[in-house]
């Protein structure tokens, strides 16, 4: 039986100051998609819940010069078809339509996801693929920490007791030289992905990478970035050469993800080097189209 | 008025769709409790003591059973093995140690964990090829050889001790076949397949109330599949008269030969009776996946002596059924999988040896197509491949290798209604045969491939109903079939309607309730509709008899020159001179209305008799009630770098005999279909090392979701009608047919787009592109 109190707080203060009172027995609850299931099966016995379900102000979503804030609240389905307003969050935007399912979307926060941090998630990938940051708010002041240094661990974060996280950064980047793209593969719809790779990439206008990130999901703790892979790519002519398949087969090659019962070492290994090298297609092809 | 042929709507649809239909899990009864299994963590263990004082003493617990508080006797359908709650060993992880009844289902939770036992541990064995040497390393059953058993098994110079089933056939001249082939240069092909771990992940979890009455009779509401084979199993469980036992099946949510017993029914009475309370069990989907029974493993050896001209002369078979602890609903599967070993085609000699074995994970129970949809799998993917090899047109081989109408298989069943070359033919066209597969571009690629198949109805067998007629001229059927979402209900409905000539809406079904509705088998082995349709057709004309009795007199008119339909009865060939049912019903002195005659109540029992096989050669004489045919077709799409298989095209041509209900035959080929594509493809229980399933959720159980199907437009019924002599209007079973052919059919297409052959199920991506790798390492070019 689950026995703890449960609070609803309408302020982002209100709920640090709840935070804040209750120490590590309290938990912060958003769309609970996460949450029941740490409940059900007995994995944590909070003292207090505390909702942010009637926190006002966490549900905006704004662009300014150095890029798009997303505010935690933010759900999954309406991530779905914003990058018709802020085209800067195309690959999260796509990536999430295939996160999960229509039910689960509708309740799921964008807050909630991260602060999962499911080894498999693929919005963490996207935001870590995107240098995106996220704001921590506590009863004792603010900080704001990137997606790399947030995610610390399978099912761990940085967030301090008493901390919440209000919003979401992703940096702008220039549009007309530069893409991001996310490939996933999943066993049966709506599943955890297998192995998902997140890629950006700028490009001058002779083809030569500038810039570029690969990011790999569920084959570590956290969200990884492919430097091998990346190396491979920066500062070279990338377009209509073996580029994009060379840097596959480095990212596959500095992988060493556990096996699970659906997917072993080797298998995602494989999926690793398909994903990079479609992802990056698919980024290039967006960069320079 | 033909009722019977048309799409009537569900009789149980509004119900179901308004949320109104009551299933186990909506009983509530005054003063009920809850119930929780205490269950073992351990594969193998020795149970040296259970200390229930802490969870007795806990407040809201009103009883805590073991093993102490039954009597002491083991249970089991053929081969009686296994006790209710373990005794003094436990042979897989999840196995029933103990059970609390309590105020609520958390309170009895929380008990079951204070609940202490002390195991000793010992060795598990998974291995179904060590679990039959003569000497394995671990032997389950000490006592096996003073178990009671109802079945005999194949003689054996000297028995493995895992072993709990033999059975052979030996047909014709197998050392002649493979002489023959040698000797004339034709071809040997030999292969092993495997099938993997399946469970049937009903909607509807386990489950049931009990309530003892103070005459001691027990009453459980289960939704299984058999109202008596519950019954006598509680008897047998509770050692109790099988008529102190009323057992009533609400709607079922789903059953696929999974809620054939009602094991944690027992428990729930055992708990009920010792706490004075009724008492509910609902499992959790946890433990509903990794402790009920599940479609365990087969491994099958197949070697095939096939002619020059591709003409199969010689089969011999190794199969070992991979058993959990119990041999449990798993019993007769070595016996009735080899079916389709002869399956449609005519074999001069065939030679099986067939086992099964206890190894320490979950028991072998029944799924759709009871061991016929597994040696599908090694059959109809053996017979592409012979066609490969043999250069043949994979349709036109199965053809020239078919059985004809009135032959008999290597296992003496009659080739009778015999359509497997109508439903081969009409599959072929549909999934445009001849027609290869459009190519796609790398790393995609598109191929086509079909199987046969066909599914015994098991025998001997009952089926008994009732036919009150009312005075309204309406009709009340008394049936213990159970409608598991199939339709049987609908189908029993539009017969009674057909035969007395009334609206669907004027017929009442008595659903079953061994304390009213009389004996039927079982809702399996797709027998419903064939031997309850036959039963219900045989109580209505019983009931019209009675009534053209009760009519002659008034009609002054031979009985026999009386027809009954409309609600009236009137004498053939002059229908003006008639008279209404409700006539034959007078007016008693306290206003109710009886008939003449006190009641009419039709009744009948259809059976269907069979010879035992020889377990030493497997012949005998009609060993079955039917045989009924089918086969599919699949389009695939595979991409080699993820192994993702999509099915593009999916086509079902099953022949029905008489499609009852054509909707409903449509929906057992899409809903079978959809089943099939995910045991082929997706579903896969996982164990670790300790014999846990470490995917027992539906997060992890990948049940495909609509997305995994092909589109609409893409998934194809056709319906064939061979009528059966003995099947009412001619019709055969629908349940399980449409499963068997799936696998191969989607294996024999993944060869086609991409030259690999994977031969253990399910076909996983992961599997599709190891294969894939293996073969361009091995150089074989790109196969598509
Ligand atoms: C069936 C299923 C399938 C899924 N499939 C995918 C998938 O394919 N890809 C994918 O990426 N994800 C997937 N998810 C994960 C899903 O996206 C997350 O569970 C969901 O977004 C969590 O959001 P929530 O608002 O429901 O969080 P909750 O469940 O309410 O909380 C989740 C965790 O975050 C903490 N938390 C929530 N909000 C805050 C905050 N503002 N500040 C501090 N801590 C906070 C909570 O304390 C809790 O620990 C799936 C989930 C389910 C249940």
């Amino acid at each position: 039986m689950i026995d703890c109190h449960y609070l609803e707080p309408t302020t982002v203060s209100e709920a640090c100051a709840l935070l804040a009172e209750h120490g590590d027995g309290a938990k912060v609850v958003a769309g609970g998609q996460q949450m029941s299931l740490l409940l059900r099966n007995g994995l944590i016995q909070p003292s207090h819940l505390i909702s942010i379900q009637h926190v006002s102000g966490l549900e905006d979503i704004a662009e300014s010069a150095d890029g798009v804030t997303i505010g935690a609240k933010v759900t999954l389905n309406r991530l779905i078809g914003v990058d018709n307003a802020h085209p800067t969050l195309r690959a999260l935007s796509r990536a999430v339509e295939d996160v999960a399912d229509q039910q689960i979307r509708n309740f799921a926060t964008l807050g909630g996801a991260i602060c999962e941090a499911h080894p498999a998630s693929d919005i963490n990938v996207v935001l870590s693929t995107l240098n995106a940051s996220v704001k921590l708010v506590s009863a004792s002041g603010e900080r704001v920490v990137s997606i790399d240094d947030f995610v610390t661990d399978a099912f761990a974060t940085a967030v301090r007791p008493g901390e919440l996280l209000t919003e979401v950064v992703v940096p702008s980047f220039d549009l007309t030289s530069a893409a991001a793209a996310y490939r996933r593969f999943v066993l049966r719809a709506g599943d955890y992905s297998v192995v998902g790779v997140g890629t950006f990439v700028s490009l001058d206008g002779a083809g030569s990478c500038q810039d570029v990130r690969i990011v790999v999901g569920n084959c570590s703790g956290t969200p990884a970035q492919a430097q091998e892979a990346e190396g491979r790519l920066k500062g070279h002519n990338i377009v209509g050469n073996n580029a994009l398949a060379d840097a596959g087969d480095l990212a596959a090659a500095h992988v060493a993800p556990s096996g699970d019962p659906m997917a072993s070492s080797e298998y995602k290994i494989d999926l690793v080097n398909v994903l990079t090298r479609e992802a990056l297609a698919e980024a290039v092809a967006l960069a320079t189209g | 008025m033909n009722v019977v042929g048309t799409s009537a709507k569900r009789i149980d649809g509004i119900e179901k769709v308004t949320g109104s239909a009551e299933f186990t899990t909506d009983i509530v009864l005054p003063r009920m409790i809850h119930a929780k299994v205490k269950r073992s963590p351990f594969a193998h263990a020795r149970i040296l003591g259970i200390d229930t004082s802490k969870a007795e003493q806990m407040p809201g617990v009103r009883a805590v059973i073991t093993a102490a508080d039954l009597p002491d006797i083991r249970l089991g359908i053929l081969t009686l093995d296994e006790h209710l709650l373990a005794h003094d060993k436990t042979r897989l992880v999840g196995e029933p140690v103990a059970a609390v009844a309590a105020d609520t289902p958390e309170i009895a939770r929380s008990a079951c964990e204070q609940i202490e036992v002390e195991y000793e541990e010992l060795p598990p064995l998974f291995d179904p090829e060590e679990a039959i040497r003569l000497d394995p390393p671990v032997v389950l059953h000490e006592e096996y050889e003073e178990y009671e058993k109802l079945l005999e098994i194949a003689e054996m110079d000297e028995r493995p001790p895992n072993l709990w089933q033999a059975y052979r056939i030996r047909h014709g001249d197998i050392d002649a076949a493979f002489k023959q082939v040698e000797d004339e240069g034709g071809h040997i092909i030999e292969n092993r397949y495997a099938t993997g771990y399946v469970h049937t992940a009903c909607m509807e979890p386990h489950g049931a109330v009990a309530q003892w009455s103070s005459d001691g009779t027990l009453t459980l509401w289960a939704g299984g599949q058999s109202p008596y084979i519950a019954r006598d199993g509680l008897a047998k469980a509770l050692d109790l008269s099988p008529s102190k036992v009323r057992v009533i099946v609400p709607f079922v949510g789903g059953a696929f030969g999974g809620k054939l017993t009602v094991k944690e029914g027992a428990i729930a009475a055992a708990l009920a009776r010792k706490a004075r309370r009724p008492v509910k069990i609902i499992l959790t989907r946890a433990e509903d996946l990794s402790a009920t029974a599940a479609r365990t493993p087969f491994i099958f050896d197949i070697k095939d002596a096939v002619t020059k001209e591709g003409i199969l002369i010689g089969r011999k078979v190794t199969s070992i059924l991979w058993g959990g602890g119990y041999s449990g609903e798993g019993i007769l599967k070595p016996i009735f999988s080899t079916h389709l070993y002869p399956g449609s085609y005519r074999l001069a000699a065939l030679w099986v040896d067939s086992y099964g074995v206890y190894t320490n994970r979950v028991s072998g129970g029944a799924l759709r197509g009871y061991g016929c949809a597994e040696s599908a799998w090694a059959v109809e993917t053996q017979m592409d491949i012979i066609a490969r090899e043999c250069d043949i047109d994979a349709v036109e081989l199965r053809i020239n290798n078919l059985l004809t109408e009135g032959e008999r298989t290597a296992i003496t069943m009659p080739a009778h209604a015999f359509s497997a070359h109508e439903c081969l033919t009409k599959c072929a066209d549909a999934i445009e045969w001849e027609t290869p597969s459009e190519s796609l571009e790398h790393p995609w690629y598109r191929g086509k491939g079909i199987a046969l198949g066909n599914k015994y109805s098991f025998a001997p067998t009952a089926s008994s109903t009732e036919l009150k007629v009312h005075e309204d001229a309406s009709c009340e059927l008394r049936t213990s079939a159970v409608d598991l979402g199939q339709g049987a209900y609908t189908i029993l409905t539009q017969i009674v309607a057909d035969e007395f000539g009334i609206e669907i809406d004027q017929v009442k079904l008595v659903t079953p309730d061994t304390a009213i509705t009389p004996f039927d088998h079982v809702a399996g082995s797709s027998r419903q509709t064939f031997h309850t349709g036959n039963a219900t057709r045989m109580a209505c004309d019983d009931a019209k008899r009675q009534i053209r009795e009760l009519a002659a007199p008034k009609l002054e008119a031979d009985p026999d020159d009386l027809d009954v339909s409309g609600g009236r009865i009137f004498v053939k060939g002059s229908p003006e001179r008639s008279i209404e049912v409700e006539d034959l019903f007078v007016v008693e002195m306290l206003a109710g209305k009886r008939p003449a005659d006190v009641e009419v109540i039709g009744k009948a029992t259809w059976e269907v008799t069979a010879s035992p096989h020889d377990p030493n050669t497997g012949q005998g004489e009609e060993p079955m009630a039917y045989m009924g045919h089918g086969a599919q077709a699949a389009e695939v799409e595979v991409n080699v770098e993820t192994g993702q298989v999509r099915i593009r095209k999916f086509v079902s041509a099953i022949d029905v005999g008489k499609a009852m209900n054509p909707q409903g035959v449509e929906m057992q080929n899409y809903g079978g279909g959809c089943m099939g594509i995910g045991i082929a493809l997706h579903e896969d229980m996982c164990f670790d090392a300790s014999g846990e399933m470490t995917n027992a959720s539906l997060m992890d159980y990948k049940i495909p979701s609509i997305a995994e199907m092909p589109l609409n437009e893409y998934m194809e019924s056709i319906i064939v009608e061979v009528p059966h002599q003995h099947g009412p209007y001619g019709a055969k079973g629908a349940g399980e047919i449409v499963v068997v052919p799936t696998s191969p059919a989607i294996g024999n297409a993944i060869y086609d787009a991409i030259g690999v052959r994977i031969w253990d199920q399910p076909l996983t991506p992961e599997k599709v592109v190891k294969a894939w790798k293996e073969k361009k390492a091995a150089g074989n070019g790109s196969g598509a």
